[in-house]
């Protein structure tokens, strides 16, 4: 990046410098001289030269491989999307959360609007209300889904061609959109016509929360199943959210986040070729829900790397040649892991110093986590708060006017460096030992995610690593903040109510019929080469009305699974 | 082995309900109770009945369960209730995301004692160690 002469005269500075440190500092003044390390384990030195980049590359935004930003244009062009997920209770509450945070500046991009909305864990298993493992869940840490319905609740206001639909339902994410489709198909709009994203992420999940699911094999082909039906069917369809979040909040390393993502996507992609499609026909519709954490120059270096190394492994080893298959698209959430219960008005400065670093790292789009949400739901106020601090630094700071404004800085292009090697390690060790699913299947990942969790708990206890307000500057008497809580028993009743009003209303013989085909193909689905022959099944049978639950019990009564290991 | 012998060890039985899926606090409390010489056993349910069992066969000293959703009184109630069915005396103790303002209620409902977000695993163990049997 630099000529000879000024790496000479840097390197001569440098010896001046270090002569100074080592003459002043350590001789007279007895200073010890603590060695850094990042988050990702990667020494940081106390001030960095030309030196560190005497082996990089000139970049620019819009370029391969993008570490500067998929576009030539970035935030002056295109702001980032302001999305938070939410939703709790009823479908009803939610649509009013929907709408409150609409007024208060969530949108999508142009004139879309963007419905971003968080099921509970009985919808994400799969379990309809009435099921006997639904019970005490429903409405909890989302909204319940389990009938057309429950979308229209939700959706019945929006011009579903001009609106951005993503939910993040899990395991279950192939009969919602099968539910999805049916259900636009009933108000006019062809499937083609449909703009929105799949989380597709089976396996993370599994090996971050072990909640019952498919086994590891049902996973993999189930995945590459959406992947096929929506790039032939829904081509503005984000098939698969290659979700790192999830992985950050069991505390794996910001390199680690990234190799295991980036190790998730190998498998995918393999796969999609396997099941005839060709690279450049899927792989721009990939993206990630990244997480974000405190180590800020780190994190920030993640983002770059993120691309950095997409773009070379999509172009080098699957030779794709769409730049669209090269440019990463990548949404961020805030991590929830990094808010504490304690003091919870500084979470506000955490989340600023997170959306701050989304922005010098250059996001396509945000969620912003609220300051109360280590207590409880977030209230109107917490929530718009967190919107208020994206459009702080939208509006009021100037950062957003300049492209990768870090870009060039000797510390950020050298640590942007080190993720990314530290991350291909971590990916190739993955590789290694069979992939990301066989490293699902033979419980590695899980095993090391424990491990982190583990040990950044220790180094709290230990006072080794500081958390304020949790083991530093605490206060004898914590300020009370409200929660905001629902009352789960009248939202559970009043679901079921529904659904046995859904299931009284239907022909239960085609529901019946419709089912034994989505077995059929489900059995028929022996290899991911056959992908394609499970998602019209499903759709016919939302179409007859069959519910969610229904729909997730016939795929896992072949596949087998449900609860996967202890 | 005796049912002294036995007793030499604390045993914890510590739970999660099968459809909340955070057990990284829990995950961390196991690993130090275990440090700290109690013998952990780790389980999930999505039925308290079920839970109430284990706890009756593994003769558990005392069973930690976790809640970071807000099922924590849904939770309470029906487990407190299959624990007096089988006339268990093991004392039942939470932890989890669980507002400070909930928890008098818990604990009138029987849980004996509520461990918050930013607890540290000592003060659980400190608890644990002093409910062994004199």
């Amino acid at each position: 990046m630099f000529s000879k002469e000024i790496l000479d005269k840097a390197n001569e500075m440098k010896k001046v410098w270090e002569e100074e440190v080592k003459e002043v500092y350590e001789k007279k003044l007895k200073f010890g001289s603590p060695q850094y390390t990042s988050e990702s384990g990667i020494p940081v030195k106390y001030v960095y030269t030309p030196e560190d980049l005497k082996d990089s590359e000139v970049e620019m935004p819009g370029a391969f491989p993008y570490t500067r930003g998929n576009r030539a244009l970035g935030y002056q062009f295109m702001p980032w999307m302001i999305q938070i997920l939410h939703g709790y209770g009823t479908g009803e509450e939610t649509r009013e959360r929907t709408k409150y945070l609409v007024k208060e500046g969530m949108k999508g991009y142009g004139d879309q609007s963007a419905v971003l909305f968080a099921v509970d864990t009985p919808t994400h298993c799969g379990f309809d209300p009435d099921n006997p493992n639904s019970r005490g869940m429903i409405g909890l840490g989302g909204v319940n889904i389990s009938t057309m319905d429950d979308i229209d609740v939700l959706l019945k206001d929006y011009d579903l061609a001009k609106t951005r639909v993503a939910d993040n339902i899990r395991f279950s994410c192939l009969p919602f959109l099968a539910m999805y489709i049916a259900y636009a198909e009933g108000r006019g709009y062809s499937p083609g016509g449909l703009n929105g994203q799949s989380q597709n992420g089976l396996g993370n999940r599994c090996i971050t929360t072990n909640l019952p699911s498919p086994t590891p094999d049902a996973q993999y082909k189930l995945e590459i199943e959406l992947i096929k039906y929506s790039c032939q069917n829904i081509k503005r369809w984000n098939h698969t959210n290659l979700c790192g979040y999830v992985l950050g909040e069991m505390n794996a390393t910001p390199a680690q986040e990234l190799g295991i993502v980036l190790s998730k996507a190998v498998d995918l992609v393999e796969g999609g070729i396997k099941a005839g499609l060709k690279p450049d026909e899927f792989v721009s519709r990939f993206s990630s829900q990244v997480h974000l954490g405190m180590d800020f120059f780190e994190e920030v270096a993640k983002l770059r790397a993120w691309r950095r190394m997409w773009a070379k492994i999509m172009k080098e080893r699957f030779g794709c040649k769409d730049p669209k298959s090269l440019q990463y698209r990548i949404h961020v959430h805030t991590a929830g892991s990094s808010l504490t219960s304690q003091q919870p008005l500084n979470n506000i400065a955490r989340a600023t110093l997170q959306v701050l670093a989304c922005v010098l790292g250059g996001v396509q789009s945000m969620h912003t986590n609220s300051y109360d949400e280590a207590i409880g739901l977030p209230s109107e106020e917490a929530v718009r708060t967190a919107i208020r601090i994206n459009q702080i630094v939208l509006h009021e700071t100037g950062i957003p006017h300049v492209t990768d404004p870090l870009g060039g800085s000797y510390y950020l292009e050298s640590l942007t460096n080190e993720v990314e090697k530290e991350a291909e390690k971590v990916r190739s060790e993955i590789e290694s030992k069979g992939g990301y699913f066989e490293c699902i299947k033979n419980n590695w990942l899980r095993q090391m995610l424990e491990k982190q969790s583990i040990k950044w708990r220790q180094e709290v206890d230990s006072g080794d690593r500081t958390v304020v307000g949790l083991n530093k500057f605490e206060i004898d008497e914590e300020e009370e903040v409200p929660s905001f809580t629902i009352y789960q028993p009248e939202v559970e009743a009043e679901v079921i109510r529904r659904i046995e009003k859904w299931r009284a209303n239907r022909n239960n013989a085609k529901v019946k019929d419709s089912l034994e085909k989505v077995k059929d193909a489900m059995a028929g689905y022996d290899t991911v080469e056959k992908a394609g022959i499970l998602m019209p099944t499903l759709i016919e049978a939302a179409r007859n009305k069959c519910t969610l639950g229904e729909m997730m019990e016939a795929i896992v009564e072949v596949s087998g699974g449900r609860i996967y290991s202890t | 082995m005796s049912k002294d012998e036995k007793k030499e060890k604390m045993k914890a039985l510590m739970a999660r309900f099968s459809l909340d899926g955070h057990d990284r606090g829990l995950l961390s409390v196991m690993s130090s109770f275990k440090d700290a010489g109690i013998e952990v056993v780790y389980t999930y349910f999505s039925d308290p009945k079920e839970l109430a069992k284990v706890a009756e066969e593994e003769d558990a000293d005392i069973v930690g369960i976790t809640s970071s959703m807000g099922q924590h009184f849904y939770l309470a109630s029906t487990l407190v209730e299959a624990f007096d069915e089988r006339r268990l005396d093991a004392p039942l103790i939470m932890g989890g995301v669980i507002p400070t303002r909930d928890i008098p209620q818990l604990m009138d409902m029987g849980i004996r004692r509520v461990f918050g977000p930013g607890s540290a695993p000592s003060e659980a163990i400190d608890f644990v160690l002093g409910t062994r049997p004199k």
